[in-house]
């Protein structure tokens, strides 16, 4: 079966998804530095 | 394996040789990165061992390729465990070939920590090695993440059956398309995306810390796919640390992590299913684990008043912290301050991080999220039970891609790993004091080497016996393959061994 990958992973979907792993990892970032500012 | 015989061994050998070709194909890209930056040796020790490489793949499927059967179960994992040792043995003629490794020993280590993403290195004058065994070096971190029998599956997958065994045998079981071909081109795909977007990230990075561009778009190559396959390989004997940029850091913080999640997860994010993102078992688990975790080596490091400020703490105790979680192993530390400095709390707290690693079908090792969060859940459930009247039923759930019931078959799959784990990290660690290093320093370079970190606290070095050296590439080997890869194929050797021996 030929799967077309464009159709699976399109640039909007692809973009937003890029983005948002992105945000959820930053958000954890300044997380940890509020924990190192804590513990200081 | 119900019957061992002359045709299982010529199935095991095709395929063998079929995927070891592969690995001479691969030779050509670090041949290409010599040639385009001149170095002549160094393009002749790749013509070498890539033709021998892929002479060996060629004979050893004409001479198997008759009496062939379909791939079993029992047969695809030894050709997964098969083949991983082939790629060490050849993976390591051109470390050979170049004269910066002092035994083959030495250079098939670093190949299976290349391989296996654990970022363990005893290669020498790393800081003047050419550019086309750099690329090799961390080629095969990124390959080694992603699966290599992952990767050969879509090549040879027209031929043959069975190819949900092998991807099951490189510990990865999520489906992300109906039909595993596509499964493995999917997660080639979601990894060459990010491969596109993170070299360009980190050449950008390397350009605003005055690096030349040739030179900082291959640290941005190599950087990423240390990065991504949370391998810990970097171009440079200081590590991360070479770079002194807090921009730097948090680059490659936002690649491991990224790079640490499932591929499942990846694939639901990037087909709109956005929200599984804070639902998932995985997550929720790594981030708790990893605050906690966090949380006490950082309160230790205070304590001993090892960093002078916050910033300082944030960069050298939560980097090697979120570093060992991810089983990355960058390190913007230098390896005896560990030991030195640290304390045992925060050196607990780190080596507990390595052990449970990243996520499940990730390039991450450790036990992982998913089986903590699963026992965790199991607990939970437990403790429900005596809670309520005897005659209520409870069911528990946990999300991970869909709401799913948490049945007794995860609960003991997920022991059964956990427990595996905890013995190999046990046996390192008594060998490590076994062969005179002191406790914390053993405890620590095993659960490195069992959770595929590469964080080193001194005891990998060239001067290391050799039969730790061996041992940790077993570990290695074994962890990356969660174990039943490789039980199977001692298995399938005993068996050989006693077949002989009563023919005798």
């Amino acid at each position: 079966m030929r799967v077309n990958y464009r159709k699976i992973y399109n640039y909007k979907e692809l973009s937003l998804g890029f983005l948002i792993e992105m945000a959820f990892v930053i958000v954890f970032i300044i997380l940890a530095y509020l924990i190192c500012l804590l513990m200081y | 394996m119900k019957k061992l015989n002359f045709g299982s061994i010529m199935t095991i050998g095709f395929y063998t040789g079929k995927i070891i070709i592969g690995i001479g194909l691969l030779m050509l890209i670090p041949l290409v990165t010599a040639l385009v930056s001149l170095e002549w040796s160094v393009v002749i020790d790749f013509i070498i061992a890539g033709s021998l490489s892929t002479l060996l793949g060629l004979v050893l499927m004409l001479l198997c390729r008759k009496n062939t059967k379909n791939l079993t179960w029992a047969l695809g994992m030894v050709v997964v465990s098969l083949s991983w040792l082939a790629y060490m043995m050849l993976g390591a003629l051109p470390y050979m070939l170049s004269g910066h490794w002092l035994s083959y020993l030495d250079a098939m280590f670093d190949v299976m920590s290349g391989l296996t993403t654990t970022g363990l290195a005893l290669v020498q004058d790393l800081d003047h090695i050419s550019n086309g065994i750099n690329m090799w070096r961390h080629l095969l971190s990124y390959l080694g993440g992603q699966g290599l029998v992952l990767l050969a599956l879509i090549f040879i997958s027209k031929y043959m059956s069975g190819a949900f065994t092998l991807y099951i045998g490189e510990a990865k079981d999520v489906r992300l398309l109906p039909n595993v071909i596509n499964t493995a081109k999917a997660i080639w795909v979601i990894s060459l995306l990010y491969l596109g977007i993170g070299t360009l990230v980190f050449w950008i990075g390397g350009l605003i810390i005055g690096m030349p561009a040739p030179r900082a778009l291959l640290h941005g190559i190599w950087v990423f796919m240390a990065a991504w396959s949370t391998g810990g390989f970097a171009p440079q004997s200081q590590n991360i640390l070479y770079y002194h940029s807090f921009l730097y850091e948090i680059i490659t913080v936002l690649f491991f992590v990224v790079g640490s999640f499932n591929f499942a997860l990846h694939h639901a994010v990037f087909t709109g299913n956005r929200k599984e993102i804070y639902k998932n078992i995985e997550l929720i688990s790594f981030f708790i684990t990893l605050t906690l975790l966090v949380s006490l080596a950082t309160f230790e490091l205070s304590k001993q008043g090892v960093y002078p400020n916050a910033m300082s703490l944030f960069r050298k105790g939560y980097y090697q912290m979120v570093s060992a979680h991810t089983t990355t192993g960058f390190m913007t530390i230098y390896v005896r301050q560990f030991i030195l400095e640290w304390g045992n709390l925060a050196m607990i707290a780190i080596s507990l991080a390595m052990l449970i690693g990243g996520s499940a079908s990730s390039t991450a090792g450790g036990f992982k999220g998913l089986r903590v969060g699963i026992v965790f859940k199991s607990l939970v459930n437990d403790v429900k039970k005596f809670l309520l009247p005897e005659s209520a039923v409870t069911v528990e759930r946990f999300h991970f891609i869909r709401s799913q019931i948490l049945e007794s078959d995860y609960v003991r799959s997920a022991m059964m790993i956990i427990l595996l784990y905890i013995l190999l990290f046990t046996v390192g660690a008594i060998a490590g004091v076994m062969y005179g290093y002191p406790l914390l320093d053993s405890i620590f370079e095993a659960a490195s080497v069992t959770g595929n970190v590469g964080l080193s606290c001194g005891v990998t070095s060239v001067a290391m016996p050799a039969g730790l050296k061996a041992l940790y590439i077993f570990m290695m080997w074994a962890a990356r393959l969660e174990f039943m890869a490789v039980f199977i194929l001692i298995g399938f050797i005993a068996r050989g061994v006693i077949k002989i021996c009563r023919a005798i």
